[in-house]
């Protein structure tokens, strides 16, 4: 296996075998899926600074021989997407989108490949840390010494995503591609390993509808420190694309002045949502409800129930369950939306539901909330006012949140 | 599909709902903002607070009662030196979005990391140390017996940083180490003649009482008193904090006013404990030699805690240990891991974080075991000699500091001006040069 190490300060000798410095950096243009290595950056006084690796001719044991006599060495001419790999990629962080979580370039894996050297993976193991020392062999023989072998701990480069919150290294940014096509709650989990700088630049790469995933997954400190950095449109862009429950618990946590310029920035119909959802203490039903929910009145029949829920389009979270009510709210009825599928088209609803609904008053508490859910085996529960009307859901995995302890979320990461 | 409320009846009781909910909603907003303005008290005091420490409240009582006012001067040197470090490391932070040992690890690769993890490992781990011989002081001025205290605590913030509110704990920590702004009320109780406070502070002397035999001489006790007031771990947390903020470079004349009103908070304290102590111990038979035990620290607060004064000692003493003690190992072991790029998490189990793990424990139990190895004689020793390691080490810090923040790939044109690279060169210079005197003195003998 090549590694950077095994480049870096290697003599660069010419074709006369006369040196002419030792090797600085690699410099790679990038390319999909593999980086190309287009030049040498050299450290000495017989040859130029950068050095086109098309007049490279052999290299073995530290030593790089050029085709050519120092005297004919021209300085390599910079191409846009140029990277230097020892300046701008080792030693800095990434996020191996496989393993889902941030690691550090501790050496970099090269391949010959018809000619031309690409580069193909990041080490991120303590075998890589020691190369850098020039203590790999040291640190083998220790290990088999108790009988096992150090592992190479390598991610292949098409596994990588690069962070660059950092205007000077405009090359690398590429878009957080592969990033973002990750589960949110496993961006969140990167986005929480980072830095502020770092997050920020990831959220602005997000589209709205991955960033208020991700956001709904991220701890209270990062929602709270993302919001307060975005601009406003952007912020209440994301806020629309939660759901009302996240989007009002993140904005109670706000302070109030940035709280109502953001609510001023969101559409009407949504702004109206998470005020009303604010009106709630945090540690209630009502603080834990969205509004997100499905309610006709009792006079459909199942066709046209089923008519009104395309047109609804509602969100996954909240098609467990059809509530039917009266013209002034009241919850009559709840029916599951097999019930409703299977049901003959013409049969009216008011026939088809269950009429003694399970719900919750607005000012219960989370763990009775999370209590009723599980004792009555529901994927959600109606919550109501005192004279019956429905204010909205709390879902299944809200009431999870509140009675399962933090430790115990950040565990699953590792199943 | 939602429907007015039609009858009158209905609506008086939807605009009750309505003014409850707001009630409610005010309350929220009520608490919401305490909690919101316990968040954002400024890293710059927070960081300045950790001075205050076991190693900097034996440090700064040992310079009142061995050299009276006579080592007061040199606080405004310090006090400029501070500012001017913290300020570079805040700018670090804003420009780059990148903790300390982050940056040497990208600017400097993996052996000079190696070496600086090897630094600041030592130097908070003597800090550590420091610590339990603050919570072994402070206990056993309530009466509890040396191993006890400092193994106790040591299994109990072990397991309060591992598994519990960790905030919590911290602010009630904070909350004790904050009676010691009682050394402000007692520097004014002693009247001291406010002339010579004043002069003491601004005209430079090399003159002291002729220090007793055994007494550490005047240049450790200086490289001391540097090394307590900016220590290397400050640097680190300064600059983690910040980065966690995600403050900017568009906020950093923020940071900077943050930097320089904790820094002075952190001076002014450590000035009056030294007054306090140089107008109550000073002229009791303490001048020329050094403290020797928590016990006569503690004297000092007599004037305003009376018989009292032991137990409010103690009290402070054990608040500030502990909250370094519970923060040290762990912030110690996350930096080192996040340069090296290994699992790094109070979260993770053993196996995944082995790194993160062993250092934190080693670090907690060396400090705890070796305060109750050398026994209760030497706790006023091992808190002050430990914060001469951190002045020593120090200059490590500095330097690659000062690279960093002169770097123009990295700051562009917010690197280092002339009177930064002045300032805090001459620390650098004149630390090591007290080093290198101290240890030239120490080697032959003179």
């Amino acid at each position: 296996m090549i590694f950077l190490s095994d480049f870096l300060r290697a003599d660069v000798v010419d074709v006369h075998q006369r040196t002419v410095g030792k090797v600085r950096d690699l410099i790679v243009r990038m390319g999909d899926p593999y980086p190309t290595v287009i030049a040498l950056a050299v450290r000495g006084h017989a040859a130029p600074a950068t050095i086109d690796w098309s007049v490279v001719r052999a290299w073995e044991n530290r030593e790089i021989s050029l085709g050519v006599t120092a005297a004919d060495l021209k300085e390599h001419e910079p191409v846009p997407e140029e990277v230097w790999l020892g300046r701008d990629v080792l030693d800095k962080q990434i996020v191996d989108t496989d393993g889902r979580r941030v690691v550090r370039v501790n050496d970099l894996q090269l391949q010959q490949s018809n000619g031309s050297v690409l580069l193909v993976g990041v080490d991120i193991g303590t075998r890589g840390l020691l190369r850098r020392l020039n203590a790999e062999h040291v640190g083998r023989r220790l290990r088999r010494l108790t009988g096992g072998d150090l592992p190479q701990r390598l991610i292949s480069w098409d596994a990588v995503d690069t962070l660059h919150s950092d205007e000077r290294s405009v090359k690398l940014r590429i878009s957080h591609r592969k990033l973002s096509k990750m589960h949110p709650a496993d961006i969140a989990e990167i986005v929480g390993q980072l830095g502020g700088r770092d997050r920020e630049a990831i959220f602005a790469s997000l589209d709205d509808e991955i960033a208020a995933d991700t956001l709904e997954e991220s701890s209270e400190e990062v929602q709270a420190q993302i919001l307060s950095r975005l601009d406003d449109e952007r912020a209440a862009d994301i806020l629309e694309a939660m759901s009302p429950d996240e989007a009002a618990d993140l904005l109670a946590d706000l302070p109030e002045e940035r709280r109502e310029q953001l609510i001023a920035k969101m559409e009407a119909g949504e702004a109206q949502d998470v005020e009303e959802l604010l009106a709630y203490g945090e540690d209630t039903a009502g603080g834990l409800m969205t509004t997100e929910y499905v309610a006709i009145p009792a006079s459909l029949t199942a066709a046209e129930a089923i008519d009104r829920l395309r047109e609804l389009e509602p969100d996954a979270e909240s098609i467990y369950y059809v509530y039917v009510i009266d013209d002034d709210e009241r919850l009559l009825g709840v029916l599951s939306l097999r019930d409703l599928i299977v049901a003959q088209p013409a049969t009216p609803i008011a026939d088809l539901m269950i009429k003694r609904v399970i719900a919750v008053p607005v000012d219960a508490r989370p763990e009775d909330v999370a209590g009723v859910i599980a004792k009555y085996n529901l994927l959600a529960v109606p919550v109501v006012d005192d004279d019956d009307r429905i204010q909205g859901i709390v879902t299944i995995d809200d009431a999870l949140d509140t009675v399962m302890p933090a430790g115990m979320k950040r565990r699953a990461r590792a199943l | 599909m939602k429907t007015p409320p039609q009858t009158a009846a209905l609506r008086r009781r939807a605009e009750e709902a309505v003014a409850a909910r707001r009630e409610r909603r005010a309350h929220h907003r009520r608490f919401g903002g305490v909690r919101k303005y316990l968040a954002i008290i400024g890293p710059g005091l927070i960081v300045a607070n950790a001075g205050n420490d076991a190693g900097g409240i034996f440090t700064y009582s040992n310079t009142g009662s061995k050299y009276g006012l006579n080592l007061l001067w040199t606080f405004i040197p310090i006090l400029l030196a501070l500012i001017v470090t913290q300020e570079m490391v805040a700018r670090l932070g804003c420009v780059t979005g990148k903790g300390l040992m982050d940056l040497i690890r990208e600017r400097f690769g993996v052996r000079w990391t190696l070496f600086a993890s090897v630094v600041v490992i030592v130097a908070n781990g003597g800090t550590v140390l420091a610590e339990f011989a603050g919570i072994g002081g402070a206990l056993g001025l309530l009466g509890v017996p040396l191993p006890v205290a400092v193994l106790g605590s040591a299994a109990m913030l072990a397991i309060l940083v591992l598994r519990a509110n960790r905030r919590l704990v911290e602010r009630v920590f904070l909350a004790m180490g904050l009676t010691f702004v009682s050394y402000i009320v007692t520097a004014f109780m002693v009247h001291p003649r406010w002339g010579d406070v004043v002069r003491a502070v601004v005209v430079p002397t090399l003159s002291h009482p002729p220090l007793k035999p055994g007494a550490t001489s005047y240049t450790t006790d200086v490289i001391t008193l540097i090394g307590t007031t900016i220590t290397p771990y400050m640097q680190l947390f300064l600059q983690s904090s910040i980065v966690d903020k995600g403050t900017s470079e568009k906020e950093l004349n923020y940071a900077r006013a943050d930097v320089i009103s904790g820094s002075t908070f952190a001076v002014a304290v450590a000035m009056f404990i030294v007054i306090t102590t140089a107008y109550t111990l000073f002229p009791h038979g303490f001048a020329g030699q050094d403290l020797s035990s928590a016990a006569d620290a503690a004297q000092a607060l007599r004037p305003l805690a009376g018989d009292h004064a032991t137990q409010l000692f103690a009290v402070g003493l054990l608040g500030a240990s502990l909250l370094a003690a519970a923060v040290l190992p762990l912030s110690t072991a996350f930096v080192v891991c996040e340069a090296f790029g290994a699992e790094r998490s109070v979260q993770s189990r053993f196996g995944e974080a082995p790194l993160f793990f062993v250092l934190f424990m080693l670090l907690l139990l060396t400090g705890a075991v070796t305060v109750a190895l050398l026994g209760p004689g030497s706790i006023a020793a091992v808190a002050i000699g430990t914060q001469t390691l951190d002045g020593v080490l120090l200059p490590v810090l500095l330097v690659f500091i000062l690279i960093l923040a002169n770097d123009r790939r990295l700051l562009g044109r917010y690197r280092n001006g002339p009177v930064n690279n002045v300032i805090a060169g001459a620390l650098t210079v004149v630390l090591s040069a007290l080093t290198a005197y101290l240890v030239v003195t120490t080697l032959t003998g003179l």
